[in-house]
């Protein structure tokens, strides 16, 4: 689903933030990345994306090769690739219902199938009872599951997480968690940025460590940190 | 679906922005006004000098000693000319008529005149009044020619004045123009930067760039073409209510300001056209450089 290939990645001034990583991530995997803030995590969610593009190496995903993919053709890429941030990016001056409905409306899909789909997904995410409310009305934790609902209701091969329950209490995150379980379950390749330690040790699940730009542990059912 | 998103998106954009919209809007109109005026005033000048060019001819006078023969000749030659339309030949007796009839009012100035006063003359109709000066000079020098006298002069003193002031109003246009495009692009960049949150997240989840275009190059185009028609509409509210008022009052100005149906949708369908062509301009330097997609 996800393959790097001597991915490197050098932003200008001459910072090093990803090197030689090889990567291979499978259909249906659930995946963490962890590491210390700045080790290249979120650079390799938005090499993903194509927000960035590598320096060297190859970087394969859901069959295309960025490389080569077309500027054109990134929006049908990114259709394929959910992302969920730490800060939600929900937008304010709409309601939980026309947030999710914005996703799809803006990909060009009908009026029938945004009233189909977006109550469903809002019913998983367990805020049906809340389409009308607007993100301020809403706990972090119900804003983190609005955000994921927004990038699940297109049902993309892929789903990013940078970081999801960075703004959120243990508690609430637990929740979060269970829900992009429960996603991961339906086939979905859950990739997930974090330096939550309890996250990752309560779920484990393939653990992929970042040190300054470069793989130093790929573990399958790993936690967060050896010996720590 | 797509059209109402479209649309609702851009009447909100230009509601979010009224007020540089109104900008916009107004430069665009007053920029096209003055490009409209200068088709206008062209427009003008062409059925002046139109009327007046069908009755410029040149007139030959004879010299009293001419030869009968060297008349036939000069006649001939000159009804060969590739310019020339037609050659009358007037006698002096018939100067004489003509002189008579012009001045009926007062008989105090041909009756001092002798009947054979007056000279005999070619009178050269032309196929266009731009040879008259080349026909002239050629006859000048011929045998039996005494003067030779056109009134192309005023035409071309005419059509100089207008290809200045055609020149001037342009350049003004284009000035304008080129401001109304900026004006624009500002327009646009301010609703951009409003939606730059929008827009983020539309380039999460996969709109295509056309999709997250569109609105805003619409909106330059609504802006643009408001103006347009304002324009187009000043236009045509001018000729229907000064043109022809100004027509009727004074008689001798008519045919200069009496253009048909087809001339005024020309000028107004050319409005349109480089109003559209300015909205697209200044819709397309503010998605290219704002929106960054």
């Amino acid at each position: 689903m996800i393959e790097a290939i001597s991915l490197e990645k050098d932003y200008r001034m001459g910072s090093r933030a990803l090197h030689d990583v090889s990567i291979e991530l499978t259909k249906g995997e659930f995946v963490f990345i962890v590491g210390p803030s700045g080790s290249g995590k979120s650079t390799f969610l938005k090499l993903i994306t194509k927000e960035e593009e590598p320096t060297g190496g190859e970087l394969h995903v859901a069959g295309k090769n960025l490389a080569t993919l077309p500027r054109w053709r990134v929006p049908f890429l990114r259709r394929n690739v959910g992302c969920v941030f730490q800060d939600f990016k929900l937008l304010p001056n709409k309601t939980v219902f026309e947030n999710v409905a914005f996703a799809l409306q803006v990909i060009g899909k009908n009026r029938s199938i945004i009233a189909r789909q977006v109550p469903q997904i809002l019913e998983l995410v367990g805020l049906g009872e809340k389409l009308s409310r607007y993100p301020d009305e809403l706990s972090g934790g119900e804003q983190q599951r609005v955000s994921i609902a927004r990038a699940f209701v297109n049902r993309p091969l892929i789903l990013l997480a940078d970081e999801p329950t960075g703004n959120l209490d243990p508690a609430t995150s637990i929740g979060i968690m269970r829900l992009l379980d429960r996603i991961n379950r339906t086939g979905t390749t859950v990739v997930m940025a974090t330096h939550d330690h309890a996250v990752v040790d309560s779920m484990r699940r393939r653990v992929i460590e970042l040190e300054d730009g470069c793989v130093v542990r790929d573990q399958t059912h790993g936690i967060y940190g050896v010996g720590t | 679906m797509k059209i109402r998103y479209f649309l609702s998106e851009t009447v909100n954009n230009l509601r979010r922005n009224a007020l540089m919209a109104v900008a916009a809007t107004s430069t665009v109109a007053i920029s096209l006004l003055l490009l409209g005026g200068v088709e206008i005033l062209g427009m003008v000048v062409g059925n002046v000098t139109n009327s007046w060019e069908a009755k410029v001819e040149i007139s030959t006078f004879l010299r009293d000693d001419a030869s009968s023969g060297e008349i036939q000749a000069l006649e001939t030659e000159v009804a060969q000319m590739p310019e020339v339309k037609d050659v009358t030949y007037v006698s002096k007796a018939q100067a004489y008529e003509e002189f008579k009839e012009t001045y009926a009012d007062t008989p105090q100035l041909y009756e001092a005149l002798s009947p054979d006063s007056l000279p005999a003359s070619l009178r050269i109709a032309l196929t266009d009044a731009q040879y008259t000066q080349e026909v002239a000079a050629r006859i000048q020098g011929a045998a039996g020619v005494d003067e030779v006298r056109f009134g192309g002069e005023i035409i071309r003193r005419l059509l100089q004045v207008n290809t200045l002031l055609r020149t001037v109003t342009l350049v003004l246009s284009v000035i304008l123009m080129v401001a109304s495009a900026a004006l624009i692009a500002n327009t646009i960049r301010l609703g951009i930067y409003a939606r730059r949150e929008e827009i983020g997240i539309m380039k999460l989840v996969g709109a295509t760039n056309w999709f997250i275009r569109i609105p805003f190059m619409l909106e330059g185009l609504v802006a643009a073409l408001l103006g347009a028609l304002l324009a187009a509409g000043i236009v045509w509210f001018a000729d229907a209510l000064l043109f022809t008022r100004l027509a009727q009052a004074v008689p001798f100005l008519a045919p200069a300001f009496n253009f048909s149906n087809r001339e005024l949708m020309t000028v107004v369908a050319a409005l349109v056209a480089v109003g559209t062509g300015v909205g697209l301009v200044g819709s397309g330097m503010a998605t290219r450089r704002f929106l960054q997609v």
